[in-house]
């Protein structure tokens, strides 16, 4: 097995479904080594996406986090600004779908930072719907379909961070097992 | 092997890639078997341009689409109604680089007041063939990397086709179609 540039897995929690009006509330990321698919550095912050308590409020909930915690939180400008100088960009992206990158370049643009990624990308979901096709799957797989399939615990559903490690634990099974 | 729903490889042509200054110049679409991944339907249209002078020259240059072949065409809203009509939406829609197709087609339906009624799940061919080529250690050039485009997977799966052809949006949905039954016979033995 061998890849040409590391992967960088990331996941977002957002405050709604819609790119254009929603907003990014934590980013995570995890870089796997080329070689070996070992995480080699990783990225999670929470983003605070507005000054007014009663939001903070609503999304410290979304996050199951406190308001003090979210409140410290940096702003999409840094959040962004940290995470294109925490990896670079000689790597590829990889997540679980579409919306994902919608949200990501977005992010890119309101933080006013070129968002300069390959605009190829790994993506989990037909990796693992491939994967498991010889498997008798009774209905079209999703996220959690994988992380049953492969034995995974998800104990917190709201949390990017263990998403996008339970994502690359699936990529690296897949590829292993194959 | 079963997928739940036939697959529908779907290739566009654009005329850039600003989403607000380019336009959609031809859709295409192959329909594939849930269980033989045999060609089913087939589906191929240049769309009539609304700004053609807005065009991106570079971008031209790689569809070779001119002016005389998309003047007299359908118009963006009766080639998407015909493409529906065509596959319905019960597919798993698949494109190979698909980011801009997808930005693109959604634009197009949104700007020609279609619903979108398309599952949100989708194959993102690129990363499994490029996973594919990983395991068996085909990947071997960085030079090559974000280029194997079409033609480096027509030579490394020895695929039969006029290079001439290619770019045309049915022709590049056929030679997707032709490598995913490859890899995924491949990784079914």
């Amino acid at each position: 097995m061998k890849f040409i540039k590391d992967l960088l897995f990331f996941e977002i929690q957002t405050t709604g479904q819609d790119p254009d009006k929603d907003s990014i509330i934590q980013l995570s990321a995890i870089l796997l080594d080329k070689d070996n698919l070992l995480e080699k550095a990783n990225f999670n912050s929470y983003i605070r996406v507005s000054y007014l308590d009663a939001i903070i409020n609503e999304h410290a909930k979304l996050l199951h986090t406190d308001y003090e915690t979210l409140r410290k939180s940096p702003k999409i400008y840094d959040a962004i600004k940290s995470f294109h100088k925490k990896f670079g960009n000689n790597l590829l992206l990889a997540t679980h779908g579409f919306h994902h990158l919608l949200f990501l370049k977005n992010a890119f643009k309101k933080a006013v930072v070129p968002y300069d990624y390959d605009h190829h990308v790994i993506q989990i979901w037909t990796l693992g719907y491939v994967y498991t096709l010889n498997y008798g799957l009774k209905k079209m797989p999703t996220f959690h379909t994988f992380v049953d399939y492969f034995k995974l615990k998800q104990k917190e559903p709201w949390n990017s961070m263990e998403k996008v490690r339970l994502e690359a634990d699936i990529f690296r099974r897949i590829i292993r097992e194959v | 092997m079963n997928f739940k729903r036939d697959i529908l490889l779907i290739d566009t042509e654009f005329s850039g890639f600003d989403l607000q200054k380019h336009e959609i110049l031809q859709i295409a679409g192959v329909l594939l078997d849930k269980k033989t991944l045999k060609e089913k339907k087939v589906f191929s249209s240049f769309v009539r341009p609304t700004r053609w002078a807005g065009r991106d020259l570079s971008s031209m240059a790689v569809n070779k689409i001119t002016l005389n072949m998309v003047k007299d065409a359908p118009a963006l809203k009766d080639v998407l109604r015909l493409f529906d009509k065509t596959f319905g939406h019960n597919v798993i829609q698949s494109f190979y680089v698909g980011y801009n197709d997808k930005r693109f087609l959604m634009e197009a339906y949104r700007r020609s007041k279609i619903k979108w009624q398309f599952d949100y799940h989708y194959f993102e061919l690129w990363g499994l063939f490029y996973s594919y080529l990983a395991l068996k250690n085909k990947l071997t050039s960085s030079k090559h990397f974000g280029g194997f485009g079409l033609e480096s997977l027509i030579k490394m799966f020895k695929i039969k086709i006029n290079k001439n052809q290619l770019h045309d949006a049915l022709v590049d949905c056929r030679v997707e179609a032709e490598v995913l039954r490859k890899v995924i016979l491949n990784l079914g033995k």
